[in-house]
């Protein structure tokens, strides 16, 4: 996430995207998703990148540390994929995440996309240190019993 | 071959919900009355939280 950068950003910077985010997703330029777990909030799964032309899209969550290790973001993830396949008709979804981050790397896997490539040297990581990004996949025509 | 101006003008005409559930979670566009909770639960491990 472009935000997440060179440590905890300050208040502002989420009152900012809150406010903004249903106007964005009005005009279609970004899909931005509270997730709520009986009604705390748990993280967000949203799709930052929305190249509606091809169309492909983005997906992007994060996960509040107490709510980690019980599958809620992978159910989450396929909640927003599904939701996308049936609302926006995507060729293409993509997931972009930092190659060390295992946790978001496991989800994407989870979930059913495929590793593309990693590019490298291509992004900061939240404690603003150069990372590498990798890039997975999925394609609503290889949809298996696997990853419904 | 349509701009890609015209293409987000045709997705500005889809109805997507904005709000619905899975077996555990509900999703709902953020809005700006979700600011405090979204800082709390940012806030809760900065260090390792999925990206």
């Amino acid at each position: 996430m472009p935000w997440a950068k060179n440590g905890i950003p300050p208040k502002s910077v989420t009152v900012d995207f809150a406010n903004k985010a249903l106007s964005r997703f009005k005009a279609r330029e970004d899909l931005s998703f509270v997730l709520r777990e009986q009604h705390q909030v748990v993280g967000t799964c949203s799709v930052p990148r929305l190249a509606w032309e091809v169309p492909v899209f983005e997906i992007g969550y994060w996960l509040r540390a107490s709510a980690r290790g019980r599958g809620l973001m992978t159910e989450a993830v396929i909640g927003l994929r599904d939701y996308l396949v049936q609302y926006c008709n995507p060729l293409r979804l993509e997931i972009r995440c930092d190659s060390a981050n295992a946790a978001s790397r496991s989800v994407a896997v989870r979930t059913g996309f495929l590793e593309e490539a990693t590019i490298r040297k291509s992004r900061r990581n939240n404690q603003g240190k150069l990372a590498d990004e990798t890039i997975y996949a999925w394609f609503p025509e290889e949809i298996t019993e696997v990853n419904r | 071959m349509k701009s890609e101006q015209e293409c987000r003008e045709a997705a500005m005409k889809l109805e997507l919900p904005q709000m619905w559930s899975t077996r555990r979670l509900s999703f709902r566009i953020v809005t700006r009355e979700d600011a405090d909770e979204l800082y709390e639960a940012l806030c809760e491990d900065w260090t390792d939280f999925l990206l």
